[in-house]
């Protein structure tokens, strides 16, 4: 069940703002997929805020006609709010009650008309669709494509049909910054699990591709030759390394799965930053 | 004598392994090394704050071993007199399976 995040006006000292509070609190008291979200913790970025705030649906409680609630929202990155006019709404209605009351109707039907994703986050690229996990750290906004296999080397890798794709982890091209120069091997040459087969250049360093999965290669990424930086761009779709057919399809569960390698990946961040400021 | 140390950044695992608990670190064959005549390109290249320069004679000693990055041996490579060697990785990987079945 996705969650719905709503999101009052926070001017609750006005009659609007009274209003939309009151709506947000019967939501939630009603039911069991409403969170009400602060609109404070939202403008200071606060990360439980903005975990709940990513992962749910949005609804705004705009109390006057400055629609802070929904300006904000978009603010923060997001365009797909469904927002209601507290004025709009209940104004024809007369007192506090009445007004609170057909407004949780028309918001309750709202959200129930919603239909339910099976996503966590999901953030859409132009040619593949890809779901994504995205923990803020530091400056860095972490995301790890759902759905693939991580070595802890920071290469990842794709299951398709019966062969696989691999390619550098988000997280390994933000410690790598731009890449300006890609050396791939050749299609045909086989590698083992952990080999390291060519390697990506950038201004800071050189990194071997060291490949998390045995086989053959069938493709390499040649369009990596004249546009290195779709590595930094694109990491798990245009960025993509190797089209590999694998030896033994039961090696990647020597890998890790998208959850447990952020958990990784956010440690080793934590890790590798220490280790720049001391 | 082993110039190593044991100093590592805190609780990094590999694999879900201990990193201490893998051997995997360059090796340097301090007859072949000339520490590049103090440049050092081995030290300049590795982000990873392994190597530590020696001086008179002008040498490279490994300081942070358990730093190095399981399986990459980007520096082997590189080095001009052919002075850096590394365990076999089908050895480590198989210990790192033994590991993770206990």
């Amino acid at each position: 069940m996705v969650r719905k995040y709503i999101l009052p006006c926070a001017g609750y000292d006005r009659p609007g703002g009274e209003v939309s509070r009151v709506v947000a609190e019967r939501l939630v008291n009603d039911r069991d997929d409403v969170v009400i979200g602060s609109m404070g913790a939202l403008f200071k970025e606060r990360p439980g805020e903005m975990r709940n705030y990513r992962t749910s649906d949005l609804f705004c409680l705009d109390g006057c006609g400055t629609n802070c609630a929904s300006e904000l929202v978009r603010a923060r990155g997001r365009d797909d709010v469904t927002s209601f006019s507290i004025h709009e709404i209940a104004d024809s209605v007369e007192d506090l009650e009445g007004k609170v009351k057909h407004l949780v109707d028309v918001v309750a039907e709202e959200l129930n008309r919603r239909t339910p994703k099976t996503s966590f986050t999901v953030t859409e690229e132009p040619s593949r669709t890809i779901e994504y996990l995205e923990e803020k750290f530091d400056k860095f906004m972490l995301r790890v494509a759902k759905g693939l296999k991580y070595s802890d080397n920071d290469f990842w890798v794709r299951v398709e049909g019966e062969h696989v794709r691999i390619g550098a982890s988000d997280f390994l091209q933000q410690m790598l910054s731009d890449v300006y120069y890609v050396e791939l091997v050749e299609p045909g040459t086989h590698v083992d699990m952990f080999d390291d087969a060519g390697g990506m250049e950038s201004t800071k360093i050189l990194v071997e591709i060291i490949v998390p999965v045995s086989g053959t290669i069938v493709e390499s990424n040649t369009s990596l030759e004249d546009n290195p930086e779709f590595i930094n761009q694109s990491p798990y779709d245009e960025g993509w390394l190797y089209l590999i057919k694998p030896d033994d399809v039961d090696e990647l569960d020597l890998l890790r799965g998208g959850v447990d390698y952020m958990t990784y990946a956010l440690a080793k961040a934590k890790r590798e930053i220490g280790t720049k400021v001391e | 004598m082993d110039m190593t140390s044991s100093k590592s950044e805190p609780s990094a695992t590999f694999m879900g392994v201990d990193r201490e608990k893998i051997p995997w670190w360059p090796t340097i064959d301090l007859e072949k090394c000339d520490g590049c005549n103090g440049e050092y390109d081995c030290l300049k290249f590795c982000p990873h704050r392994v190597y530590k320069p020696l001086e008179n004679p002008s040498r490279i000693a490994v300081e942070k071993r358990y730093n190095c990055v399981v399986f990459c041996q980007a520096c082997r490579k590189m080095c001009p007199k052919d002075a850096i060697s590394f365990p076999s990785k089908g050895d480590i990987l198989k210990l790192i399976k033994v590991e993770r079945a206990k």
